[in-house]
C-alpha cells in the first residue's frame, strides 16, 4: 500500500515484548547497592508563613543519614518558564498549598524515613487560604507570590484584525461560559527517581520524566552544578501525558541528598503524592462570544478566560497561551480577541496536559457552532465545512497549516458514524454529535529561549557489520517513539526493523527536549531521519570508491545494495568473508549485503556514525506570545459521539465514538490509532467523570483512583479509529501528531451528541449523573 | 505507602478468634478480605496492634439453605456471591447487588462479612441483604447473637458489633412467592463509576404487607426501599406519590423509581471519613 | 517478629522469614526481585499489582505476603516460557495493546485468568474482566482486541 519499506505499517514495537513479561525497567523496579531511601515532609497546609523548622529529632533518628531543608538545598529559583520561575527546591518563607514540599530525608529504609519526616517541627503561622479565582484575584486578598497583583501569574491580551467592527457586520452573536474541572494525570506509575554519584562527583538522576534534557538543565542550575556532571536517564515510563515534563521537587531533593550522602538515593511519590504535585489540567473558565453572518461565515471571536493555576506557575504562562492561540483554527476566522487571566490560588500548581491548554477552549468553541448552527438551521456539518481551514491557509495569528486533511477527516467521520441519517432523526434520549480540532506538532521553541537544535540523533553501525545503533535522547513515554524512530532509522538506511537497536532517553545520548507538544515525531523522527541518510551515505561513497561506481547509482533497500548497473562485488564479498573465518553465515546471496558493505565501510573508515538534528525554521509572528501555538505542522481531528441518556436518571451512556485524525504521514498506523483512542479515553474521563475535589482548608479529598473516577474497561465505548494521511511537507516522510490533536473533538462531541439526546446544553464539566439530571428537571420545569 | 507494624494471628477455627480478640479487645483487628481494612492501615487511618485473619477458618466460608434461611459463611468472597447458583436462583438481588461492587480483583477477595462489617455507606451488599430481612450472626467467646441486619448499622464505620465479637454468618430469610425482589444500582452499573452519586442502590420490594414489619422496619404501604451511599446512615424514602411504579418492579427498577430517590434521597457530599 | 512463610511462586518453592505487615507485592518485587509485578497506587483500584493467588487474581497490594504461606502465586514472570512469550503476551504485542507497559503486567493476568476459565469471551465478558485494571493509555480498544484474537 506504500513506497516504504518500514514505515506506514503495523509493525510490532520494540518495547512491548519486555512491557509484556515484566522485564522492562521502570525506575522503581532499579536498587543499587547501598541505596537509602527518601521521603518528603510536605505541608499540611495551604498557606502559611513558616515560622520555624527544627530538625533535630530527625536528625538524630537511628538510621537517618540526612535531612534537608532550604538551608541546604539553597534559594535558587527555578520553574519551567524561565520568566516565571516560582519555585525553589524547598519552602522557607511560607508554604502555599497543602503538600507543598518542606524538607527532606535520606535514611537506610523506607520505614525510617517516613519516620523521619513525622519527627521534623515546623511552626506555621496560617495566612488565609484563597481556592478560588474570585477569591485570590479579590483586592485586597493575600499574595502567593510577592511579584505578582492579584495573584496573576501571567495574563494574555490579544487582538488580530478589528472584532468590534466585524461583529457590527455579524447577523448572530452569541455568548457562552464553559468550565471544566481539574483533571489529574492519571498515570498508573507514580513519579520516582534514583540518584547516584560516582567518585568523580558525576550526578546520574534517573527518573520517571518525560524530558531528561529540561530536568539536566534544571538539576543542574539549582543545584549549582556544571552541566556536564549531570546525566539525567529516563528509565521505561509508565506514562506521563504533561505532568512529568518539569522537573519535581523530588528529584532535586532526591540529587541533593545523593550528593550530600555520597550514596545512591530513591524516592518514590505515593498516588497522594501525585495528585499533590498534580502539574496537569488547570481548571479553566471560558467566556466566548461567536460572531457569524446568515449564511454561517465566521467572521469574529471574543473570548476571555480564567485559569485556576494552582501555587505555582508550572506550565501554566504557556497554558494561558494556548487556551486563547488554539481556536484560531480550524476554521476561517479573520478576527479574533483574547484576554486570559492565569492565577494563583493555594491548590497544588497544575501544568500541561495532553491537549496543552486548548482542550475547554476547542470544547466551548465546538458546542457554540452548534447552537449557532442550530440558530441559522444549518446543518453543524455544513456549518463546519463551510468555514473549514485548507491546507496552505495561515490563521489569523500566524499558524502556517501547511497540510490539512480536514475535509478529509470530517467526510471519513460522518460517513463511518451514518451522520445523515441519524442527525435530527433519533429517537428523544439517543443522540449523535460531531466536533472538530487541530493541535501542534510540536511547539516552535524551546521552552527556555535558545538556538538550541530541539533533537539530535546519532546512529552508528556497529564495527562487524549489520547492526544499526540508533542514540536519542528522546523521551518514549508509552506513546511508541522509541519504534517510531527505528522504524524512521530503518527506513532511512534502507534496512529490515530487526537490524536496529535503539537506546533513548539519556542526556549522554544527545539534545531532545523530550515528549511533550506532540513534538517528537515530528522533529526527532526528523533528526533520525538525517542522522540515518548520513550514515548510508557514509557507507554508499566507500562502496562507489571500492566498486568504482558513481555513488548515486547505488542504493540500500531492505538490506541490500542495489546497483542499477551490473557490478561484480566478488572482491568485496571475499574480503568480507576472510575477515570472519571459521563463520558459518557467510553471506552466500546473489546480492551485496547491508552487513558486508556497512563491514567495508568500517574497514575503511573507522567506525560509521552519522548524526542528524532539528530545529524548527522561524515560525509565527512578531506580535507578543506570537511563540506559543507555532508549530511546524497541526494535526487535526474530527469525531462523531453517539450517547443514550436516561432522560429520567441523567445517566449518560457514550454507545460509540467514531473519530478520523490526519497524522500526516502514519510512521506506525497500529500506534496512531492506540494515540487516538487513548486520547478519546482521557477525554471521556474529563468529560464525564474526573473532578480533583477539595475540602475548605485545599485539601483534595479525592487523592485516589477509587474516588477519582477514571475511565475502565466498561466505561469506554467501542472507538472506530480512522488514520487520515496527508503530505507534511515540514514532516519526515510527511508525519505530523497524533498524541494530542486526537483529544480535541471529544468533549464537544460528547457534549453535542447529549444536547442532541436530551434537548439541554451544559456548561460545566464533567457531565455526572447529578448535573445532568438537575438540569434535566429544570428542562421539565 | 507502608502498613503500620503489628503482630499478626491467624487462628484456624472461630473459638480460637474470639479468644485472641477477648485478650486484645480493641487492641485487635479483624482481616477478612482486606480490601477496606489495608487500606485504611496503609492510610494510618487505623493502627491496631494486633491483626487478626479468618482465612483459615474453613467454617466461615460457604453458603447452606437451612429450613427457610439461606445461611452464608462471613468469609463468603463477593466474586462467589456471583456465581453462587444458590444466590441465583433466590437471592438475585443480593447477586445483582455482589455484580456492582468495586472490581473484580476487589470482588475476589472481600467478604460478605467485611462488606457489612465496615459499614461504609457505599456498600453494594447491605441494600439488598436489609430489604430481604437479613440478620447477622456475631459470635464471642461470651456467646452468640443475632442481629437484624437493619439495625446492625449505627453509622459510617459504625456497627453493633463489639471488639471482641466475629461477624460469622448472614441469615437470609428465603423470599416466598409474591415476592418480586429486584436491586438496582444507578449510575454505577459500572464499577468505580460515580458510586458515590447521589443515586443509590435500591430495592423494591413489591408485596401488600412485606414481611410484616421485619425488625421494626417498614415502609409505606408497597415497598421497602433501603438505599446504599444515599446518607451516611440507613436511608428510608418516605415520599412516594408513585404507587405505578412500583406495579411491575421487575421491568426497570431502576427508571420507575427515581422520582421517589431524587424526592427522598438524602445526598452524600464528598466526606472521606465515611470512606465511600 | 519476622514469620516464616512457605509459597509457590510460578511453581518455584519459596521460602521466606517476613514482616508480617510487608505485602504480597513488596515481597514479590522487593525480596523475590519479581519486578514485573507493579505499583500504581497502592490501595487496590488500578490492578496494576495483580497476580493469581491459588487459582484467583487479586490485587497483591492488599495480601500480605503472610496470607500467601502455604498458597500458590502467579506473577508475570511465570508466564512466558523457553518457547517464547506467552499467546496472551503475544496478542498483547501483535495487537498494540501495551503503551507504557505499566497497566500490562496486571492486564495480562487478568485476561490470562479469564482465558483460562473462559476460552471464547464475548466483549462484555472481556470488559468485565479487566474493569479492575486501569489503562491510562489505550483507551481498552487494542487490550479488547488482543484477548478476543488468543
Amino acid at each position: 500500500m506504500s513506497d516504504h519499506h518500514v514505515i506506514n505499517s503495523r509493525a510490532r514495537r520494540v518495547d512491548t515484548p519486555a512491557k509484556a513479561t515484566g522485564r522492562a525497567v521502570y525506575v522503581d523496579d532499579i536498587s543499587r547497592p547501598n541505596m537509602l531511601y527518601g521521603a518528603l515532609l510536605q505541608s499540611p497546609i495551604a498557606h502559611a508563613k513558616i515560622i520555624s523548622i527544627d530538625t533535630s529529632a530527625a536528625e538524630k533518628l537511628p538510621g537517618v543519614k540526612c535531612v534537608v531543608t532550604s538551608k541546604e538545598a539553597g534559594l535558587v529559583k527555578y520553574g519551567v518558564s524561565p520568566a516565571r520561575y516560582d519555585e525553589t527546591v524547598f519552602c522557607h518563607d511560607k508554604v502555599r498549598y497543602v503538600g507543598d514540599e518542606i524538607a527532606a530525608v535520606a535514611a537506610i529504609d523506607r520505614e525510617t524515613a517516613e519516620k523521619a519526616v513525622e519527627l521534623i517541627k515546623v511552626e506555621f503561622e496560617p495566612l488565609p487560604v484563597l481556592l478560588t479565582i474570585e477569591d485570590a484575584m479579590a483586592e485586597d486578598a493575600p499574595l502567593l507570590h510577592e511579584k505578582y497583583p492579584r495573584n496573576i501569574t501571567g495574563e494574555v491580551h490579544q487582538e488580530f484584525g478589528d472584532v468590534a467592527a466585524a461583529f457590527k457586520e455579524c447577523d448572530l452573536i452569541k455568548t457562552t461560559t464553559v468550565k471544566n474541572k481539574r483533571q489529574d494525570g492519571g498515570f498508573i506509575e507514580p513519579q520516582g527517581c534514583i540518584a547516584e554519584v560516582d567518585l568523580a562527583g558525576n550526578l546520574t538522576l534517573t527518573s520517571s520524566t518525560q524530558s531528561p534534557h529540561y530536568i539536566q538543565r534544571t538539576v543542574a542550575m539549582v543545584l549549582g552544578l556544571d552541566i556536564g556532571k549531570v546525566r539525567v536517564v529516563k528509565a521505561y515510563v509508565g506514562a506521563g501525558f504533561g505532568p512529568k515534563a518539569g522537573t519535581n521537587p523530588m528529584e532535586l531533593a532526591c540529587c541533593l541528598m545523593a550528593l550530600k550522602t555520597k550514596r545512591p538515593v530513591k524516592m518514590n511519590y505515593s498516588r497522594e503524592q501525585v495528585f499533590l504535585f498534580c502539574r496537569a489540567r488547570h481548571a479553566f473558565t471560558h467566556k466566548i462570544t461567536i460572531g457569524v453572518k446568515k449564511d454561517g461565515t465566521l467572521m469574529a471571536l471574543e473570548h476571555e478566560c480564567h485559569l485556576d493555576g494552582g501555587a505555582y506557575a508550572s506550565f501554566g504562562p504557556a497554558t494561558v497561551y494556548y487556551a486563547g492561540s488554539l481556536l484560531a483554527g480550524p476554521y476561517k476566522l479573520p478576527n479574533m480577541k483574547y484576554d486570559g487571566y492565569r492565577i494563583y490560588t493555594n491548590k497544588p500548581a497544575c501544568g500541561a496536559q495532553r491537549g496543552h491548554g486548548a482542550v475547554i477552549a476547542r470544547a466551548a468553541f465546538e458546542q457554540q457552532l452548534d447552537m449557532i448552527a442550530e440558530e441559522l438551521g444549518i446543518d453543524p456539518l455544513e456549518l463546519r465545512q463551510k468555514n473549514m481551514m485548507e491546507t496552505g491557509d495561515t490563521t489569523c495569528n500566524d499558524l502556517n497549516m501547511s497540510s490539512f486533511g480536514m475535509a478529509e477527516c470530517l467526510n471519513a467521520v460522518t460517513e463511518g458514524s451514518d451522520w445523515k441519517s441519524k442527525k435530527g432523526q433519533l429517537p428523544p434520549g439517543k443522540g449523535i454529535g460531531l466536533a472538530c480540532g487541530f493541535f501542534v506538532s510540536g511547539a516552535g521553541f524551546p521552552i527556555y529561549r535558545s538556538d538550541t537544535y530541539h533533537g539530535t540523533v546519532m546512529i552508528k553501525l556497529t564495527e562487524d557489520g549489520g547492526t544499526v545503533l540508533v542514540y536519542t535522547a528522546s523521551a518514549e513515554i508509552g506513546q511508541g517513539s522509541d519504534t517510531t524512530f527505528a522504524m524512521i532509522a530503518a527506513e532511512g538506511l534502507g534496512v529490515p526493523l530487526e537490524y536496529v537497536r535503539l537506546a533513548s532517553g539519556d542526556t549522554d545520548m544527545g539534545v531532545d527536549l523530550g515528549a511533550y507538544s506532540s513534538r517528537q515525531t515530528l522533529m526527532t523522527g526528523h533528526a533520525t531521519k538525517e542522522a540515518a541518510e548520513d550514515v548510508k551515505r557514509q557507507v554508499l561513497e566507500v562502496l562507489s570508491d571500492e566498486l568504482d561506481v558513481p555513488v548515486d547509482t547505488i542504493d540500500i533497500v531492505n538490506g541490500r545494495i542495489v546497483f542499477d548497473r551490473p557490478v561484480d562485488f566478488s572482491g568485496l564479498r571475499t574480503r568480507y568473508i576472510k575477515e570472519h573465518r571459521g563463520w558459518t553465515d557467510n553471506p552466500e546471496s546473489d546480492y551485496f549485503t547491508f552487513k558486508e558493505a556497512s563491514r567495508i565501510a568500517y574497514l575503511k573508515k573507522g567506525t560509521i556514525v552519522g548524526t542528524g538534528k532539528y530545529k524548527p525554521h522561524f515560525l509565527g509572528g512578531t506580535y507578543k506570545g506570537a511563540a506559543v501555538g507555532t508549530s511546524p505542522a497541526y494535526g487535526c481531528s474530527a469525531q462523531v459521539a453517539e450517547v443514550d441518556v436516561d432522560l429520567e436518571t441523567g445517566q449518560i451512556t457514550i454507545t460509540q465514538i467514531v473519530d478520523a485524525h490526519d497524522c500526516g504521514k502514519a510512521i506506525n498506523r497500529t500506534s496512531v490509532e492506540g494515540q487516538m483512542q487513548g486520547s478519546i479515553s482521557m477525554g471521556i474521563g474529563e468529560a464525564m467523570h474526573e473532578e480533583v475535589k477539595f475540602d475548605a482548608k485545599g485539601n483534595v479529598i479525592n487523592n485516589d483512583f477509587a474516588e477519582y473516577k477514571m475511565v475502565t474497561a466498561l466505561d469506554m465505548p467501542p472507538v472506530d479509529a480512522i488514520v487520515v494521511e496527508t503530505d507534511e511537507p515540514n514532516g519526515p516522510y510527511g508525519a505530523k501528531e497524533v498524541g494530542e490533536g486526537a483529544i480535541m473533538p471529544t468533549i464537544p462531541a460528547i457534549l453535542n451528541a447529549v444536547y442532541d439526546a436530551t434537548g439541554v446544553r451544559f456548561y460545566e464539566l464533567p457531565l455526572t449523573p447529578e448535573r445532568v439530571f438537575e438540569e434535566l428537571q429544570k428542562k421539565k420545569g | 505507602m507502608l502498613l503500620p507494624k503489628f503482630d499478626f494471628h491467624e487462628p484456624t477455627s472461630v473459638d480460637e478468634a474470639c479468644e485472641i480478640l477477648a485478650t486484645f479487645g480493641p487492641k485487635a483487628k479483624v482481616l477478612a478480605g482486606g480490601t477496606d481494612l489495608m487500606v485504611n492501615l496503609k492510610k494510618k487511618i487505623l493502627a491496631p496492634e494486633n491483626l487478626v485473619c479468618l482465612s483459615r477458618i474453613d467454617s466461615l466460608h460457604g453458603i447452606v439453605e437451612e429450613k427457610d434461611q439461606i445461611v452464608i459463611g462471613g468469609r463468603y468472597t463477593v466474586a462467589e456471591l456471583t456465581v453462587d447458583p444458590l444466590v441465583e436462583k433466590k437471592l438475585g438481588a443480593l447477586r445483582s447487588g455482589a455484580r456492582a461492587l468495586g472490581s473484580p480483583l476487589v470482588r475476589n477477595r472481600a467478604t460478605i462479612a467485611g462488606n457489612i462489617g465496615s459499614a461504609r455507606p457505599a456498600a453494594d451488599l447491605p441494600p439488598s441483604l436489609i430489604a430481604y430481612g437479613a440478620t447477622v450472626i456475631l459470635v464471642s467467646s461470651q456467646g452468640k447473637r443475632e442481629v437484624p441486619l437493619g439495625d446492625f448499622f449505627k453509622g459510617p464505620g459504625f456497627t453493633e458489633l463489639r471488639p471482641e465479637e466475629v461477624l460469622t454468618e448472614v441469615r437470609v430469610p428465603v423470599p416466598t412467592a409474591g415476592q418480586a425482589p429486584a436491586t438496582s444500582t444507578w449510575a454505577c452499573a459500572r464499577p468505580r463509576i460515580a458510586t458515590w452519586s447521589m443515586w443509590p442502590p435500591i430495592l423494591p420490594w413489591t408485596r401488600r404487607t412485606g414481611p410484616s414489619k421485619p425488625h421494626g422496619l417498614s415502609w409505606g404501604r408497597w415497598a421497602r426501599h433501603p438505599c446504599g451511599p444515599a446518607g451516611p446512615k440507613r436511608h428510608w424514602l418516605v415520599r412516594s406519590r408513585t404507587r405505578r411504579s412500583f406495579s411491575r418492579p421487575e421491568k426497570r427498577p431502576a427508571r420507575t423509581a427515581s422520582p421517589l430517590m431524587t424526592s427522598g434521597a438524602q445526598p452524600a457530599i464528598a466526606r472521606p471519613w465515611w470512606g465511600f | 517478629m519476622k514469620k516464616l512463610i512457605k509459597l509457590t511462586v510460578n511453581d518455584r518453592e519459596v521460602e521466606a522469614a517476613v514482616e508480617p505487615n510487608l505485602t504480597l507485592t513488596d515481597f514479590l518485587r522487593y525480596e523475590l526481585n519479581l519486578t514485573g509485578t507493579k505499583k500504581g497506587c497502592e490501595t487496590g483500584d488500578c490492578g496494576a499489582c495483580t497476580v493469581i493467588l491459588d487459582g484467583i487474581p487479586v490485587n497483591s497490594c492488599l495480601v500480605l505476603a503472610v496470607q500467601a504461606n502455604g498458597r500458590k502465586v502467579e506473577t508475570i514472570e511465570g508466564l512466558a516460557t523457553e518457547e517464547g512469550l506467552h499467546p496472551v503476551q503475544d496478542a498483547f504485542v501483535e495487537h498494540g495493546a501495551i503503551q507504557c507497559g505499566f497497566c500490562s503486567p496486571g492486564m495480562i493476568m487478568s485476561a490470562k485468568h479469564l482465558l483460562d476459565k473462559n476460552p471464547k469471551p464475548d466483549e462484555g465478558e472481556i470488559r468485565a474482566a479487566i474493569a479492575g485494571n486501569l489503562c491510562r493509555c489505550t483507551g481498552y480498544q487494542k487490550i479488547i482486541d488482543a484477548i478476543k484474537s488468543v
